[in-house]
């Protein structure tokens, strides 16, 4: 059944009402994708990205692509396509600004995807249920801007069940328009991460449970092997062109393009790169051995409380009707929607847990399930809603609507709130995000550090105008130079190796960082919900006196440059570190901050920077 | 067309639509031939003609289709002779033996295109041949670019007139081009091709005009010697050519200058002494802001051959 199919009376209306929210919220994205900070991938896949597309411009000769970093083992549908974005708004936009809106707008390509699945499911209200759903989940919402991986594969992987549904419908005759939009999906989802092969596997599945259902159906052995032969054909072609889509734009797979795909899903799959304690109920553990539970924690607290409870209900159900053997009346093919959807949730998560896969960063490698998740919970609501129309009917529709209407602008009000950091949300079963702060991970990817610098220079011209003009600040933190100079003034310089004095420490809460400099007192901070994301401490003085802070800063000059002729006292006068150089007795920094908007990946120079 | 007959053929063009739509759905189906699905394509064609129209089904068939606007692809020009073939076919014998399904959802996509839709008619009036929706849809990603990629902001090639010197004095014959800014890390690199990386000297001139008295925030960061000079004052704003002796680079200097309305000329001047270069002017007019680049918007360009003595007075 083609979902283009005319909407009549109040189906048309979900319809418009549907497609409206989906462009509410690309206008909310381009009004507010400059906010958002550079995260801690985000640079390696603006320099993959580069490489790619460096891969072809330079004749196939460039191979920096083929050994970049451990990236090489993932595709780069997104990365290299933003590298095309980047350049056609260079004009306009600073790279990372560029990739944010870029990123962003195919995470709304990902809510209309949504909608999309849900309506084929269940119909035009439960499509408009779960836009509004999914736009306001703030997990999903706030990985739109700087998620470079998980969120175009979840993008990728809800639009390919979307057409891998339309294509078990339209079996075994797909249209060729079908075909192709089934191929771009389901490649897409590869080039961003092997583990859209998935998408294959279920294809596979739907093909032939098609062909057994054809077979029972028409009691032919000669006619159903004449349609397993054209099914086969047809999913063959499905397969082959998702393959070339995934190819394209993954140039070490292209060099052994059936085995070395399948040897990064092997990779993959046992990914111990990163290797670190991290916080999990209260405890520390290790990545490499995470508790069985950890997904399961992570989506019962970082989804919102409607949709966790709305998911639970609605499991429990369907599980009791199941075991009751009252799905019968469902029907088949609306029965095989809905046991493609609880595959396409449960399997991923249960198998990782099996084969004990690395985890880290809460739910962010599974963040693709969140969207089916929102499509379960929207279609239940739309039955609810069906159940109580015919029961109480004009009633219990309005009655069903209007909880509805206060949940999700709940949850917007929640996304507002946490603007620009939304990905850190934890919801209220976790005690909100001061609950889980030291619990779980919360800026694991270190995107507050921007607030944190813009805050920093706001409120030290605030409060010491006359010091600020004439003072040459140096800040450090846990991060590195990058993240934490990026959104910083010129008169902000990052620490150096060489001299571990500076005036301020910037500091994410992600191993404690934020309690490293604990003796000093705090200058600002980033927290939402009376959760702490990112503090700044004052290392200066802690005393905010214009005077006493200058004389203090003499006091540090001269103290550093007591230290330094002492140490070329010792004779270690010809061991340089970098250049240096001096203006009269006042050695110069041993490093050079890079200014202005980051050193674009296009430029090979700037991946020092990384 | 008369408001009378407005509903009938509404009415008829719901129904012709549906019998496109379940000749679809025969073909959709494994267990139909596609043979089956002409009846459906031929009755939508009946029921678009309506049944005040005399004479053959084929020649209104011609006759509408001409009406209609051509298939875009020169491949897409059999539908519609493919269509009164089949009608005439039909009208004859029935249903064709050797239907394919390829032809038959051609058939069906032609009858569906046939059919009236009011709504789409008009709009195709008004937007063109891409219909509303892709008109709205267009309209909207370029709404969406506008708002996101801002282009009134466009600083362009900027508005400050930059001269890189090849000596430290200002001496030899400079390097000129237009910068957007004064904000540089060169680091160890040269500013331009023909400039050493040490020991050159540069020149920033731009034009900044004023609609009131402002208290501007200047301040400049640098490594190694710079001063600001506004309106060629004899004492330079800022002035960092010769910094202190315990001053670590780079250093800052800052102040606070009232500006009165109208055209103001501000120079930057630079000198590289050896090692690391930068140099940054920031300025703010707000007391909560800290002070950032000179905003384009507020900046004239004093041209590229401009006055030495005035370099503003064309403006």
């Amino acid at each position: 059944m083609s979902d283009k199919t005319p909407s009549e009376g109040h189906g048309a209306w979900f319809d418009r009402a549907r497609v409206a929210v989906v462009w509410l919220v690309a206008v909310a994205v381009v009004l507010t994708f400059r906010d958002y900070g550079a995260t801690l991938d985000e640079g390696f896949h603006l320099s993959y990205g580069f490489h790619i597309i460096r891969f072809y411009g330079s004749g196939f000769s460039n191979h920096t692509a083929l050994t970049y970093r451990i990236d090489y083992l993932y595709g780069g549908g997104f990365d290299a396509t933003g590298m095309i974005f980047r350049a056609w708004t260079r004009a306009f936009l600073d790279t990372y600004d560029a990739i944010h809106l870029y990123g962003a707008l195919i995470g709304v390509l990902g809510i209309a995807g949504t909608g999309r699945l849900a309506r084929l499911v269940a119909g035009p209200r439960a499509g408009f249920f779960a836009v509004c759903m999914l736009a306001t989940t703030s997990v999903y919402y706030g990985h739109m801007f700087n998620n470079p991986k998980d969120l175009p594969f979840a993008v990728g992987y809800v639009w390919g069940l979307y057409f891998l549904l339309r294509i078990y419908d339209a079996f075994p005759r797909l249209p060729r328009r079908l075909v192709i939009q089934a191929s771009v999906a389901l490649g897409f989802a590869m080039s961003v991460r092997i583990g859209g092969l998935l998408l294959l596997c279920y294809l596979v599945l739907l093909a032939a449970i098609f062909v057994a259902q054809y077979a029972w159906t028409s009691r032919s052995l000669k006619e159903t092997y004449r349609v397993a032969e054209r099914v086969l054909l047809q999913i063959s072609l499905v397969g082959v062109g998702a393959w070339i889509v995934m190819l394209v734009w993954w140039p070490w797979a292209l060099f052994d393009p059936v085995r070395r795909p399948l040897a990064a899903l092997t990779r993959m799959s046992q990914f111990i790169d990163h290797r670190r304690y991290m916080p999990f109920a209260g405890e520390q553990v290790y990545n490499l051995d995470p508790p069985w539970d950890y997904l399961l924690h992570y989506f019962a607290f970082k989804l919102p409380e409607y949709v966790v409870l709305a998911f639970c209900v609605t499991s429990f159900i369907v599980l009791g009707t199941l075991v009751s053997g009252g799905l019968r009346s469902v029907g088949f093919r609306r029965l095989l929607r809905y046991s493609i959807l609880a595959l396409s949730i449960v399997f991923p998560p249960i198998y990782a847990v099996y084969k004990g896969s690395p985890l880290y960063d809460g739910l962010r490698h599974f963040l693709f399930i969140v969207p089916p998740i929102i499509v379960v919970v929207a279609v239940a609501a739309n039955s609810v809603l069906d159940a109580c129309q015919r029961r109480w009917r004009g009633h219990g529709a309005a009655l069903g609507l209007a909880v509805l209407g206060g949940l999700i602008p709940d949850q917007a009000a929640t996304v507002a709130r946490y603007h620009p950091h939304q990905y850190v949300y934890f919801n209220r079963f976790v005690g909100g995000l001061e609950g889980a702060v030291g619990q779980y991970s919360t800026d694991y990817y270190a995107g507050t550090y921007k607030d944190a610098a813009k805050q920093l220079a706001v409120e030290l011209w605030q409060r010491e105008p006359e010091v600020y003009l004439e003072s040459v600040y140096r800040v450090g933190g846990c991060i590195g130079s990058f993240r934490a100079m990026r959104n910083l003034p010129a008169n902000f310089v990052y620490k150096t190796e060489s001299d571990p004095e500076y005036d301020f420490d910037i500091s994410y809460t992600r191993g404690d960082c934020h309690l490293k400099m604990a003796s000093h007192p705090e200058y600002s901070r980033v927290s939402r919900d009376g959760g702490l994301l990112t503090l700044t401490r004052d290392l200066r003085s802690e005393i905010f006196d214009a005077e006493r802070v200058k004389s203090f800063r003499k006091l540090q000059i001269a103290e550093r440059q007591r230290q330094k002729a002492k140490k070329g006292k010792k004779g270690k006068k010809g061991k340089k570190r970098g250049k240096k150089k001096k203006r009269g007795a006042s050695p110069k920094p041993a490093i050079s901050i890079p200014r202005g908007s980051q050193p674009d990946p296009a430029v090979p120079r700037s991946e020092s920077g990384e | 067309m008369s408001d009378q007959a407005q509903p009938a053929q509404a009415d008829r063009s719901v129904d012709a639509r549906r019998e496109g739509l379940a000749a679809l759905a025969i073909l959709s189906d494994p267990n139909c031939l596609p043979r089956q699905s002409a009846a459906h394509i031929a009755e939508g064609w009946v029921l678009l003609r309506g049944p005040s129209d005399d004479g053959e089904l084929s020649t209104w068939v011609r006759e509408h289709l001409a009406g209609l606007p051509k298939p875009k692809k020169a491949q897409d020009a059999n539908p519609h002779a493919k269509s009164v073939a089949f009608i005439e076919a039909w009208e004859s014998d029935g249903a064709p033996a050797d239907l394919g399904e390829d032809d038959a959802r051609a058939l069906v996509k032609t009858l569906l295109d046939a059919v009236p839709d009011l709504g789409r008619e008009t709009t195709t009036k008004r937007f063109g041949p891409l219909g509303r929706r892709a008109a709205l849809t267009a309209g909207g990603v370029i709404g969406l670019a506008l708002i996101a990629l801002r282009p009134w902001t466009y600083e362009g090639v900027g508005q400050w007139h930059g001269a890189y010197y090849p000596g430290k004095d200002f001496r030899g014959e400079p390097d000129t081009r237009r910068e957007a800014d004064v904000d540089f890390s060169w680091g160890i690199l040269p500013p331009t091709d023909s400039i050493p990386a040490d020991r050159f000297a540069a020149r920033w001139t731009t034009c900044l005009n004023l609609d009131e008295d402002v208290d501007a925030s200047f301040m400049l960061i640098a490594d190694d010697g710079a001063k600001l000079l506004i309106d060629r004052q004899e004492e330079p704003v800022l002035d960092l050519w010769e910094a202190p002796e315990d001053v670590e680079m780079p250093f800052s200097h800052g102040r606070e200058y009232p500006l009165e309305a109208g055209v103001h000329l501000i120079e930057v001047e630079y000198r590289e002494e050896g090692e690391e270069a930068e140099v940054h002017l920031l300025v703010t007019f707000d007391e909560d802001i800290p002070p950032g680049p000179l905003p384009s918007s507020m900046l004239d360009y004093p041209g590229d051959d401009f006055d030495e003595e005035n370099p503003c007075g064309n403006l």
